[in-house]
């Protein structure tokens, strides 16, 4: 019954894009044969560096678009090539891509997914270059946690909105004084700087208190950071971005970034290492299905991102969007078998024909460890 | 299912006493986070009561306990929304463009469930009741076909604001299917208002008094919860047809529900007035009537002037210890009491002073014996015994507030909306002559039957409790049944939604409660006493009375401007809807668009309003003055603004004049309309519904130049 197809060479593919470009890039990756375009809609952060007036009238957040797609090793760097043209990436502030490799990924034969030979070169993604840190927040945190990263020299964090949950679901009728709302904050940062910035984001939000959260980072492989995030005031002849990537270009590389942060930032409390990130892709009328599965399989908390899949393509009379939720939680390694099979019994018991599952490897992870 | 079946097995355990306290911290938040909006308004009012008007507050205790109530009625409102109303009409929304519905295609059900859905939220949440408040003083004789409407008429009135509601949300899921932009939609509507308005201005005077009710028809149609209610269908909707790029995210239905009850009425007034079905046009015989021409353009100056002498002697009877009988007369009981005290003291009681009046300009001197000083009196000066000062009673608790009729108005779920007129004694259902304010002659004069020319008939005072009633439960049992027996889509959490709607119900039905005991005696009291500003007037529920503060009755007025603009400010503040929408517009941008910047926003806008509408009835300037110029403003910078801020824009102004800032308003109104002369109370919900657009445009103009000056910079750099 489980007649789930099992590729090891996929990778995730995300792209955050401001609003403008989405649905241009959309086509365009569309064009290229990629499917399944999942696209959560989210913020960017900006640091306001404005006068009086952008004080008194803070500008609001850019709207942007976070956008994951599940591609084959061999169509990454031709996907990830066509994204950059059509959304102009390279320039400062257009967005960022960046590609993760996937441990494992299965799927159902009806789930929409880029097609794609199994041989590829594959030759960048053993290079780590960078790290994705995604931090499960209270709603209303998020904004103090961005800025945290922001200080710390993230460029641009970007918040999506979504759902979450984990003993709050076990109590009866007193889990509604808690709503399952949660704010998710990502940011993908160079290797050198990634642990300041991890911890200064776990101090902003007091990660390591009981109730306030998870945050974890995942390796990416290659990446392209472009990321508005200043609001820059008029007294200033170029943006900080502007100046922060002349420096760069200047030191050729990113380097130097890491030597001129002094400070040391530790954290005091130990960090889960070497988890399994499980990811499952369903849509969203079956979310809760899977996400009470993966409840009961034993997992300790779950979270979900809401988004549409950009397959417009059989548009015809009745254009409607579909709605597909990912569920993911983070595992011990020995258990994500087992909990990965509990769940798609259910999802077969259930009737779900379109889902997918992928895991990422989390060499870190932070949460509050009772005690 | 087997879902919840697995899923009970590993439910947590948990002891009373935590059980207690999560929902301790949990309501305590809650309430806290109402306080925060409440309280500035409150503590304005009070202060404004105490130390720049220096009265007391009438019945304290009453006022207090009625706030506590409206707190946590909030909270419980507040929080009914988040877990039931909210995901409801979401769940609906999401579910109604993927399915059919008994096999027809979802386009026609959608259209007819947006239809069926705005014409029952009027009926479920009138605010005719409002109207009519805001009409009570309206002159018969000055103001015919508004006086019918108001009164015989309320019944199909509340039907057409209804039809008109109804359209505006068929048209606005018509909008979320198509990608159609709210703009021309704006153009269209706006130029079409004005036009009628203008035509309705200078036409007939019967006509021209409607444009106040007309126009308030549209702030006030859109009340806490079929606000939101809307909100979240549109949200729903949206997140299934938008494509990823467009803005439109599910506004705009409550700005096409504002602009067509407008219209609805209008077109009611000008059906009324083209077929002479108005106020006695039709039973008469006299000749007035019969030659007042097409139009009333023969409308006899008889009538018309009567109205001016009403208005006259009203303006006589309130303004002023001068010119009033009543602060110049005692009545009997007094009488006695201080010709008794004269006889045995010699004096006057204390709290009675002597006042003269000087009829003629002439003096009578009387040189005195011995040197160059004369006496001098006023040639037929009268000397008149008059009450000093004020006296407020003592009372902490208004003895004749009743808080079981208050709260459940004796069960009565179906008071008098739709029952023939008090007027109509033998229940013919029209107001026969000698049933009447006025009735007219054989020989074509006019015989006054009735002097007060109140408004009677239908009334919807409904109770506290029949009110929440009314306003929820219908709804969401139609949007329910068209979930679950029309989608069969069963909602996740069955449990949190009954008691979301639960907590809705409380919330709303405390909510009426402490507003009838607390904030509407305050915002009576202040908004009566507010006028003292200006003019001499008895303090509420007080005896005596008090001088103006201000001899320039214009300083005076501006003072009331002012307490109108901070008034509208706090009000608005507090007011659940906006509350809702601004969590709404924050939860589409995924917090970009910070809720506090809406409501600031929008707040201002109110207070700016509201200031401009107590101006309009301090100064009795005509209603198209102040309402053309605006939405000529607006129809600009709707132009000029981006697709999201003129939806977010627009459809604050639906959500502003909500349950407090209407009774505050409403009755500042009226006191000072009473002093000034106006006819009737109409147009400061409308103005209050101008300035919120045109407030966050503007910020939103502004808050806009910043990124496109960065995008600039990009361009540069990318030359570079």
């Amino acid at each position: 019954m489980n007649n789930l197809e099992v590729k090891n060479d996929i990778s995730l593919v995300n792209l955050i894009l401001p609003k403008d470009s989405l649905d241009k890039v959309s086509k365009e990756l569309q064009k290229a044969g990629a499917k399944g375009i999942f696209q959560v809609s989210a913020r960017g952060s900006i640091l306001n560096e404005g006068g009086f007036l952008a004080k008194m009238f803070p500008p609001p957040a850019p709207e942007q678009c976070l956008v994951q797609v599940l591609v084959p090793e061999s169509q990454n760097e031709r996907i990830s090539k066509i994204a950059i043209e059509a959304g102009r990436l390279d320039r400062v502030g257009s967005g960022a891509i960046f590609s993760i490799p996937c441990s494992e990924a299965q799927h159902s034969s009806s789930f929409p997914l880029t097609e794609g030979e199994g041989e590829g070169e594959g030759g960048n993604s053993t290079e780590i270059t960078m790290e994705a840190i995604c931090c499960i927040c209270e709603k209303g945190v998020a904004e103090d946690i961005a800025q945290a990263a922001l200080a710390a020299g993230a460029p641009g964090p970007t918040v999506t909105f979504g759902e979450g949950g984990g003993i709050r679901d076990k109590i009866p009728v007193l889990r509604m004084t808690k709503g399952p709302e949660k704010e998710f904050v990502w940011c993908v940062v160079d290797r050198s700087e990634s642990s300041d910035v991890f911890t200064s984001m776990a101090r902003a939000g007091r990660i390591t208190e009981p109730g306030r959260g998870f945050m974890y980072s995942i390796p990416v492989s290659n990446g392209l950071i472009n990321v508005s995030s200043t609001v820059a005031s008029s007294s200033h002849g170029a943006s900080m971005e502007q100046i922060i990537s002349a420096l760069d270009e200047v030191k050729g590389g990113k380097d130097w970034r890491s030597s001129v942060e002094t400070k040391s930032t530790s954290l005091s409390t130990s960090f889960l290492k070497d988890l399994v990130g499980l990811y499952c892709v369903v849509p969203r009328d079956h979310y809760s299905d899977v996400y009470d599965a993966i409840l009961d399989a034993g997992a300790p908390g779950v979270s979900t991102n809401f988004g549409v899949m950009a397959d417009r393509a059989s548009t015809g009379e009745d254009m409607c969007n579909e709605e597909w939720a990912i569920v993911y939680t983070s595992l011990a390694p020995t258990s994500v078998k087992n909990v990965m099979e509990k769940v798609s019994t259910k999802i077969d018991a259930l009737g779900i024909n379109r889902f997918a599952f992928y895991t990422l490897p989390i060499p870190k992870a932070l949460t509050y460890l009772g005690g | 299912m087997s879902t919840e079946q697995s899923s009970d097995s590993n439910k947590l355990q948990l002891s009373l006493q935590q059980k207690l306290g999560i929902i301790l911290s949990f309501s305590k938040d809650k309430i806290v986070e109402q306080i925060q909006c409440v309280w500035f308004i409150i503590l304005y009012l009070i202060v404004f009561q105490v130390l720049v008007l220096g009265l007391p507050i009438v019945y304290s205790l009453m006022i207090a306990a009625g706030i506590m109530i409206v707190i946590v009625g909030l909270a419980f409102f507040m929080e009914g929304l988040r877990l039931g109303l909210m995901p409801l009409g979401e769940s609906l929304g999401s579910t109604l463009p993927r399915k059919k519905i008994l096999g027809i295609p979802c386009l026609p059900t959608s259209l007819a469930f947006g239809f069926v859905l705005g014409a029952f939220a009027t009926f479920a949440e009138p605010a005719i009741g409002v109207l009519r408040a805001a009409g009570a003083g309206v002159d018969p004789t000055a103001a015919p076909l508004l006086w019918t409407i108001l009164n015989t008429g309320a019944g199909l009135l509340v039907n057409c604001v209804g039809v008109g509601v109804g359209i505006a949300v068929l048209l606005g899921v018509l909008r979320f299917y198509k990608g159609w932009s709210l703009k021309p939609f704006i153009y269209v509507g706006v130029v079409t208002l004005s036009c009628i308005t203008l035509y309705m201005q200078f036409s007939d005077d019967r006509l021209k008094h409607v444009l106040g009710l007309a126009w308030d028809c549209g702030a006030v149609t859109t009340g806490p919860v079929t606000v939101p209610l809307v909100l979240a269908l549109g949200i729903g909707v949206c997140r299934i047809v938008s494509t990823g790029g467009s803005s439109n995210t599910g506004f705009g239905v409550v700005t096409l529900a504002s602009l067509f009850p407008i219209l609805a009425v209008m077109c009611y007034a000008l059906f009324l007035f083209n077929t002479d079905n108005y106020y006695f046009a039709s039973e008469s015989t006299a000749s007035w009537h019969k030659n007042a021409g097409k139009y009333g353009t023969n409308y006899p100056t008889d009538l018309q002037k009567f109205g001016d002498i009403k208005a006259k002697s009203r303006i006589e009877s309130a303004s002023g210890v001068g010119e009033t009988e009543l602060s110049w007369s005692l009545s009997v009981e007094e009488r006695k009491m201080v010709e008794n005290y004269l006889n045995q003291n010699n004096a006057l009681p204390e709290g009675y002073a002597l006042r003269t009046k000087v009829a003629e300009g002439a003096i009578v001197p009387a040189v005195l014996s011995g040197g160059d000083r004369e006496n001098v009196q006023v040639r037929g000066a009268k000397t008149y015994v008059v009450r000093e000062g004020y006296k407020a009673p003592d009372a902490l608790w208004n003895p004749d507030a009743d808080v079981a009729t208050a709260f459940t108005n004796k069960f009565d779920f179906f008071p008098n909306t739709f029952k023939p007129l008090e007027s109509d004694k033998n229940n013919n259902g029209k107001v026969d002559p000698g049933e009447d304010f006025y009735s007219i002659e054989p020989d074509g004069s006019i015989n006054y039957s009735k002097q007060d020319g109140l408004l009677t008939g239908p009334d919807q005072d409904r109770g506290a409790l029949e009110g929440a009633i009314w306003a929820i439960v219908p709804l969401c049992s139609i949007l329910l049944f068209v979930l679950i027996v029309g989608l069969r889509q069963k909602p996740k959490h069955m449990d949190e939604l009954v008691i979301g709607i639960a907590c809705a119900v409380i919330g709303m039905c405390l909510f009426n409660l402490g507003i009838a005991l607390g904030l509407t005696p305050l915002g009576e009291q202040l908004g009566g006493n507010v006028v003292s500003s200006f003019a001499s007037i008895q303090p509420w529920q007080s005896e005596g009375f008090i001088d103006p503060i201000f001899q320039s009755s214009t300083v005076g007025k501006c003072l009331a401007i002012l307490f109108g603009f901070i008034l509208g400010y706090g009000a608005t503040l507090a007011e659940p809807a906006l509350n809702a929408l601004g969590s709404t517009v924050e939860k589409i941008t995924v917090g970009a668009f910070k809720k506090n910047l809406l409501m600031q926003a929008v707040a201002t806008g109110v207070a700016l309003g509201i200031a401009t509408g107590v101006a309009k009835i301090a100064f009795n300037l005509e209603l198209w003055y102040l309402l053309i110029p605006p939405y000529t403003l607006l129809l600009i910078l709707t132009f000029i603004s981006s697709e999201d801020f003129v939806n977010f824009g627009w459809d604050s102004a639906g959500v502003t004049t909500g349950p407090i800032t209407v009774p505050l308003v409403l009755a500042m109104g009226l006191g000072i309309g009473a002093k000034t002369g106006a006819i009737d109370g109409f147009g400061v919900l409308s103005l209050a519904s101008v300035g919120p657009i045109i407030t966050v445009l503007t910020v939103g103009l502004l808050v806009r130049k910043k990124p496109k000056g960065n995008q600039s910079s990009e361009q540069l750099a990318e030359a570079a």
